[in-house]
């Protein structure tokens, strides 16, 4: 644990001192993975299916704001579903616009989790997020772009699993049967509306739960998180026949406690048995006063071995260079 | 000889001008109630858009319902909950975009009054 908590120390005072390098090498591997997750799965449009310009584009997005990568993605995502049908791409701009208008343009900086929310999805850990979201954001409405990275998934899931019957429609089928194929999919989709419900109620608990003014705040917000969302998925599970396995669920709960454990262990990790209370007062005030310190390893002294010679002089030295 | 504390000083307010400063200086040009109509005023904008947007995707997922019953359909009925669900809606958007922006400007005004204060304790330095 020493050497883990070292580690991290020493992580974290070169993140520190390389702050530009290190932000502009996770902003360009977020958006690689981002971009190759989208050609992956909606690769519709040849051009775009490159290599070069997904890694022109990662660089790009490097020296660029993080909404740059969030940006970037929904005009990528566009781009790829105006090549399968130009009415799905229609339908893809209304919602990105619906959810631009209610929420991120109140808050620039925050569409990071709405573009890693599909990312999780197809990676098949979506239970992650909220945890993430939970723990980072210093915000319960963080929640909201969780769901709006399911409601893409999902959207971007139905426009995969129907695209031969929306690429090949005869021309007899209007661009509005098109459109009205691709909504009627979302609409009526039940497992999206569990899950985005799921997701947003387990990210508020996380949120609420580790700002509480107690003990293992971090932890016990784990636990409680982990709970609801399992309820509410298997709740889901049994109400609506969804077809989530069980099992899957406890894996993506294992993974999730590693996440978060890795999380409370950057972001938050307090020595609770060195709790110190201390009460005083003022002419105004009574102060109760808690301080949890953080868990560190005091950095090793080092120490230099003098070998001490006896006083020499420069007449000895010349006496036994001449002697030799 | 170089004030250490000047220099802290001076660091810490040109931080913070980059970060969040921004954003607090353009809230701040306005009173309060200003700011407050001009973000009413956004979101219902905003609102109205995206209501349009909601109602025509849910329009074109129901064409079919919406095409057999074009004779039988009572216009007046549909018009009405049309615009009475718009006003519900538009009703909590604003009252979210009220509390929302009421809590960003106190919070600008706080932050631009110690921002102040520090710069009037650079002045003396």
């Amino acid at each position: 644990m020493t050497a883990m908590i070292e580690l991290r120390d020493r992580l974290k005072a070169f993140a520190g001192v390389y702050e530009v390098y290190v932000l502009g090498i996770v902003k360009a591997a977020a958006a690689f993975v981002i971009f190759n997750c989208i050609n992956g799965e909606i690769g519709y449009m040849e051009r775009l299916n490159s290599v070069t310009l997904v890694l022109v584009l990662s660089l790009v997005s490097a020296l660029l704001p993080v909404d740059f990568i969030s940006l970037a993605a929904a005009v990528f995502v566009l781009m790829h579903l105006f090549a399968l049908s130009p009415a799905v791409a229609a339908v893809g701009a209304c919602i990105f616009a619906v959810m631009y208008l209610i929420y991120f343009r109140f808050t620039p900086g925050r569409g990071y989790f709405a573009v890693l929310t599909p990312v999780s999805y197809i990676w098949h850990i979506p239970c992650v997020m909220p945890f993430v979201a939970g723990y980072m954001d210093k915000s319960p409405s963080s929640g909201v772009p969780v769901v709006c990275g399911t409601v893409i998934y999902y959207f971007l899931k139905g426009v995969k699993e129907n695209a031969v019957s929306l690429s090949t429609m005869d021309d007899k089928d209007s661009l509005v049967s098109k459109m009205s194929d691709t909504v009627s999919q979302l609409v009526g989709n039940r497992e999206m509306l569990t899950m985005a419900c799921v997701m947003l109620v387990t990210t508020v608990t996380v949120w609420f739960i580790r700002r509480l003014k107690v003990d293992y705040a971090w932890y016990i917000a784990f636990a409680v998180g982990a709970t609801v969302e399992l309820v509410g998925m298997i709740l889901g599970n049994i109400r609506f026949a969804l077809g989530i396995s069980i099992l899957g669920m406890f894996i993506q709960i294992i993974l999730s406690a590693v996440v978060s454990f890795l999380l409370m262990f950057f972001l938050f990790n307090l020595d609770y048995e060195r709790t110190e209370r201390v009460q005083f007062e003022d002419d105004e005030y009574y102060y109760f006063v808690k301080a949890v310190p953080k868990v560190y390893v005091a950095k090793g002294q080092k120490k230099v071995k003098k070998f001490a010679v006896e006083n020499v002089t420069k007449d000895d030295v010349i006496k036994d260079f001449e002697e030799e | 000889m170089i004030n250490e504390e000047k220099v802290i000083l001076m660091t810490k307010l040109q931080t913070y001008e980059d970060k969040n400063g921004k954003k607090v200086f353009s809230i701040l040009k306005y009173f309060r109630s200003d700011y407050i109509s001009l973000q009413l005023l956004k979101g219902f904008v905003a609102i109205t858009l995206c209501f349009g947007i909601i109602m025509g995707l849910w329009m074109l997922s129901h064409m079919e319902d919406i095409l057999s019953s074009l004779n039988t359909m009572d216009y007046g009925a549909f018009v009405m909950l049309v615009v009475g669900r718009y006003g519900v809606v538009l009703l909590i958007y604003l009252l979210l975009v009220y509390i929302y922006s009421a809590i960003t400007y106190t919070k600008a005004r706080r932050e631009g009054r110690r921002y102040h204060k520090n710069l009037k304790l650079l002045k003396k330095m």
